[in-house]
């Protein structure tokens, strides 16, 4: 049984990129285009867990960050690994995503194999 | 019965070009012909849908696999006494000048091989037919066949489908 | 593993386009609302996404740009810099650049204009010292640092995770783990001395601390990298003990800087269109096809065990099948239908950045922009559109002063109107200026030797030398894609697409071009209504409501014309069984139906017996085979299979209008 990721963010082009590259390592994804919708695709996820989250932080309706902080109200996701797609110029990002709970982040731009080498940081190989 | 079929039975045949062929009909009790090459294929007769102020002899139009095409009665083009139409009715589909039209005819007989020399010209029939909408006469054993000019019937000056 | 982001480019470029657009639609509404955080953070996250993208699927140019654009933005957003008129400018020539860059991006250019300047504007309003941030960052973060060894250095991590690591998803040992990858570990101590009495105990919070001796070729920062999540709440040291001499050295292997992959040569540049479906629109492909499968079905079952008797049956499925898989034929075309409003969408912004440079005031209306063609006919028509929309500002309507002075309102209009004429798309594009000249056209003509001088051609023959290659004054040497237009190109790039365009003008009232295109296929909104026996579609666009009047609300102009009364407004009433020679119909229109529609302003109230149903046409033309109907502009074909003929609006109300004027002379 493959693990689930929960992939959100508004910009279609990075979803299909991170979608793409969490299939290609064996993930089953979810997509969600900004956060009200990812905790809609969450609650509606088998058990209501996922894997791993991966988010943007600008996206309309909901930003990342709320996102974050409401998913780990969810006691499915409570420890579920949260990670943020910041920008390089985000310091403060970074510390507000770990003051909501977020696991950790990855710097845009990226490359595949760097996201996957910061997931195996947070989820066993 | 479709163009390809009668090109199945000249294989047969032997005979060479289709360009002295006509498709024979009848309309009132008279024969008439149409040159088989404009000919597309004959289908039974359907309802049409009548177009708004349309001429007298334009009954409608049908949908042939997803084209509109005009529908013409025969009868009403050459002011002959109007007829019911039943399951024998026939419409024979003509491609004249890249548009497609459909005539409304009693029967369809036969395909004839008519060579220009068995083809008189078109007597003066008066009011009745306007001569120009006929090719001639042309003469199959006994038989009369009157062969329509089918483009100057449809698309002539005097026809109602001249754009 | 290597995901190739190339196939990803194309998806960014739509995504950009479209991006771009609403950053500039948004922008024209800035300009009226500067104080809406909304519309900020909206127009923010346009550069934001644009610049994430760019910068991951390999076009560092665009990055660069927009990062300088980006934080701007921010600050914009966050109240620190004010939107003023020279921000909003500055706004829309970064939004033209960008544009320019992602043309370049996509092989469709390669004249970008230098940014230097704008970009120093753009530092210089965010108030950054110059020389800021300008760099595309490299995704790598240790690519500065890494210092790739051949001699393996001796460490000391100790390595105390904060309680709360594992709150937030994290676990220690995967990040020892990871360790573990790049150290040859020597020693491992594991500190207990922080673990309370189980009574005591969080079992959420992490207790354990690590002392670990290992040996690694790799240098600091990338063993720290490891920690980096949980760094700032973890008592992390890392200490370099003397360096050991490896006695096989290995070849230094380079840390993968990871850089973005620079488009490969322009060369192979996918040839995929990407078409952006509506999902109702693949709704209906559904249905359809589910259709398909049980009139399959009804076949299967009939010719099961076949006998002559079944015949009709037999018929009556295949004519089905027949009429299924025509419909999905034409839906699945009808998918490649894009409505004009997506080449109207630049013209809002041309006509405001137009009329600004020449001092013009100028008011632009569209009308039937959901009119669909299908998407090359869209794309072809863009310049051209453009090309007219410009010449009316610039050569077509007066300044202010001037139509003052020839009393018409100081604002001039453009109007843009598109619709459906048989197997036609109609585009008018119409302005109140000062018409043509027709004397200057003819003038010119003379000098280019095109009329001899006695010959006097007729004013139609005169108007159509604006065709003719050279004849117009190409002022705009520059349009949005940097190529010159004239006339003479317009229409070519019409009949390009089998079209044609023509025009009328009145000196001193405006002129108008009148573009028609053919279409292979168009699906139009309809209602169906039914007069008699006859049914017929009214475009439903054209519909404003449909009513059962009381005598009360009729009544007879000079006894003949016969209207209707609605909520006070006095309306003709149109008759159609009248006007379409239909028997059987009912007259009476309180035992009928009023179905008001409008076109252009101008009201009628069409009687018919009795609406039927809303469906979807598409639409046939009748001309192809037949003629010009008049008030009929196209066919259907029902889900019957029977052919119903379309209501030309605009038709009927210009016949109406004829017919009453005839008969009010006549009187």
């Amino acid at each position: 049984m493959s693990r689930v990721a929960l992939v959100v963010d508004d910009s279609t082009s990075m979803r299909q990129m991170v979608s793409y590259t969490l299939k290609d390592a064996g993930f089953s994804v979810i997509e969600a285009g900004n956060g009200q919708e990812a905790l809609d695709k969450l609650a509606a996820a088998t058990g209501g867990k996922v894997d791993l989250i991966i988010t943007d932080l600008n996206m309309p309706v909901m930003d990342g960050l709320t996102f974050i902080k409401n998913a780990r109200t969810k006691p499915s996701a409570k420890f579920t690994p949260i990670l943020m797609l910041t920008t390089e110029s985000g310091e403060n990002r970074k510390a507000e995503g770990k003051a909501v709970g977020a696991t950790g982040w990855i710097v845009k731009p990226f490359q595949p194999d760097q996201l996957i080498r910061v997931i195996q940081k947070v989820l066993p190989a | 019965m479709a163009v390809n079929q009668l090109e199945g039975s000249e294989a047969k045949s032997g005979v060479a070009a289709h360009v002295d062929q006509f498709l024979t009909f009848t309309v009132a009790n008279e024969e008439y012909g149409v040159d088989i090459l404009k000919v597309q294929e004959i289908k039974g007769y359907v309802p049409t849908t009548r177009i708004p102020n349309a001429p007298p002899e334009v009954v409608g139009v049908l949908n042939l696999r997803g084209t509109i095409v005009p529908i013409v009665d025969v009868r009403a083009k050459f002011n002959m006494e109007a007829t019911v139409y039943d399951a024998f009715t026939v419409i024979v589909v003509v491609v004249v000048h890249e548009r497609v039209m459909g005539i409304i005819v009693d029967s369809v007989s036969d395909v004839m091989n008519i060579p220009p020399s068995d083809i008189q010209p078109p007597p003066d029939f008066g009011a009745r037919h306007s001569s120009s909408a006929l090719k001639g006469m042309g003469k199959v054993g006994d038989k009369l066949i009157i062969l329509l000019d089918i483009e100057a019937m449809l698309l002539g000056d005097t026809a109602a489908l001249a754009a | 593993m290597s995901v190739d982001l190339s196939i990803f480019q194309q998806s960014f470029f739509q995504e950009a386009t479209e991006l771009l657009n609403d950053l500039e639609t948004n922008l024209l509404h800035l300009e009226d609302q500067k104080e809406d955080r909304e519309l900020l953070n909206t127009i923010f996250r346009c550069a934001h996404s644009i610049k994430g993208g760019s910068a991951t699927f390999g076009f560092p140019e665009i990055a660069q740009f927009t990062h300088g654009l980006e934080t701007l933005l921010d600050r914009v957003r966050d109240g620190k810099v004010p939107v003023t008129g020279e921000l909003c400018r500055v706004l829309f020539q970064s939004l033209d650049q960008m544009r320019a860059l992602l043309a370049q991006g996509m092989g469709q250019s390669n004249l970008v204009p230098d940014d230097t300047e704008l970009t120093a504007h753009i530092l210089a309003l965010s108030e950054c010292e110059p020389g800021g941030p300008t760099a595309t960052s490299s995704p790598e973060q240790t690519s500065q640092d890494a210092k790739s060894s051949s001699v393996a250095d001796k460490f000391l991590l100790h390595f105390a995770p904060g309680p709360d690591v594992m709150r937030t998803g994290g676990d220690p040992c995967l990040l020892l783990g990871q360790l573990l990858e790049i150290a040859d570990v020597e020693s491992v101590t594991r500190n207990d001395l922080g673990i309370p009495p189980l009574l005591e105990m969080d079992p959420e919070a992490c207790y354990v601390a690590w002392d670990i001796q290992f040996q690694s070729s790799e240098s600091r920062d990338v063993i720290l990298e490891i920690f980096d999540f949980v760094s700032d709440e973890s008592d992390l040291r890392l200490e370099m003990v003397t360096p050991i001499e490896d006695e096989n050295p290995e070849i230094a292997t380079a840390i993968p800087t990871g850089q973005p992959a620079a488009p490969a040569d322009n060369i192979s540049r996918p040839e995929t269109t990407i078409l952006r479906v509506p999902a109702d629109k693949v709704d209906r492909l559904v249905n359809l096809v589910g259709e398909l499968i049980i009139t399959q079905s009804m076949l299967n079952e009939v010719t099961l065990d076949f006998e002559m008797d079944r015949k009709p049956r037999l018929l009556e499925a295949v004519a089905a099948m027949e009429r299924a898989s025509r419909e999905l034929q034409e839906r699945i075309m009808g998918i490649r239908l894009v409505q004009l409003k997506h080449a109207y969408a630049r013209f809002p912004r041309l006509v405001r950045d137009l009329s600004a440079a020449v001092d013009k005031k100028i008011e632009l209306i569209t009308v039937g922009e959901e009119t669909e063609l299908d998407k090359t006919l869209i794309e072809g028509l863009g310049d051209p559109l453009t090309h007219l929309v410009r010449n009316a500002v610039d050569h077509g309507l007066e300044g202010p002063a001037e139509r003052k002075a020839a009393g018409k309102p100081e604002h001039g209009t453009i109007k843009i109107i598109s619709r459906y004429e048989g197997g036609n798309v109609i585009i008018e594009i119409n302005d109140d200026g000062k018409g043509l000249d027709r004397d200057r056209i003819l003038s010119k003509a003379r000098e280019r030797g095109l009329v001899s001088e006695s010959e006097i051609p007729t004013d139609d023959a005169i108007y159509a030398f604006i065709f003719h290659p050279g004849f117009s004054t190409a002022k705009q040497v520059t349009n949005l894609s940097g190529r010159g237009v004239g006339m003479d190109i317009v229409r070519q790039a019409i009949q390009g697409m089998n079209g044609s365009i023509s025009l009328s003008t009145n000196p001193g009232q405006g002129t108008s071009f009148r573009i028609r295109l053919p279409l292979t296929m168009a699906i139009m909104e309809g209602l169906s209504l039914r007069v008699g026996k006859e049914v017929y579609i009214l475009p439903l666009t054209s519909i404003v409501e449909s009513l059962r009047p009381s005598p009360s609300d009729l009544s007879l102009i000079t006894g003949k014309h016969p209207v209707v009364s609605v909520r006070g407004e006095v309306l003709s009433v149109l008759a159609l069984h009248e006007w379409f020679g239909i028997d059987g119909a009912i007259t009476n229109p309180c035992e009928a139906l009023l179905i008001i529609v409008e076109n252009e302003g101008h009201k009628v109230a069409l009687l018919v017996d009795e609406l039927i149903t809303q469906n979807q046409a598409v639409i046939k033309s009748l001309e192809a085979n037949y003629r010009k109907v008049d008030g009929i502009t196209g066919a259907t074909i029902l889900g019957d299979g029977r052919v119903a003929l379309i209501i030309d609006v605009p038709g009927l109300l210009r016949g109406m209008n004829h017919e009453r004027g005839l008969a009010t002379r006549a009187a």
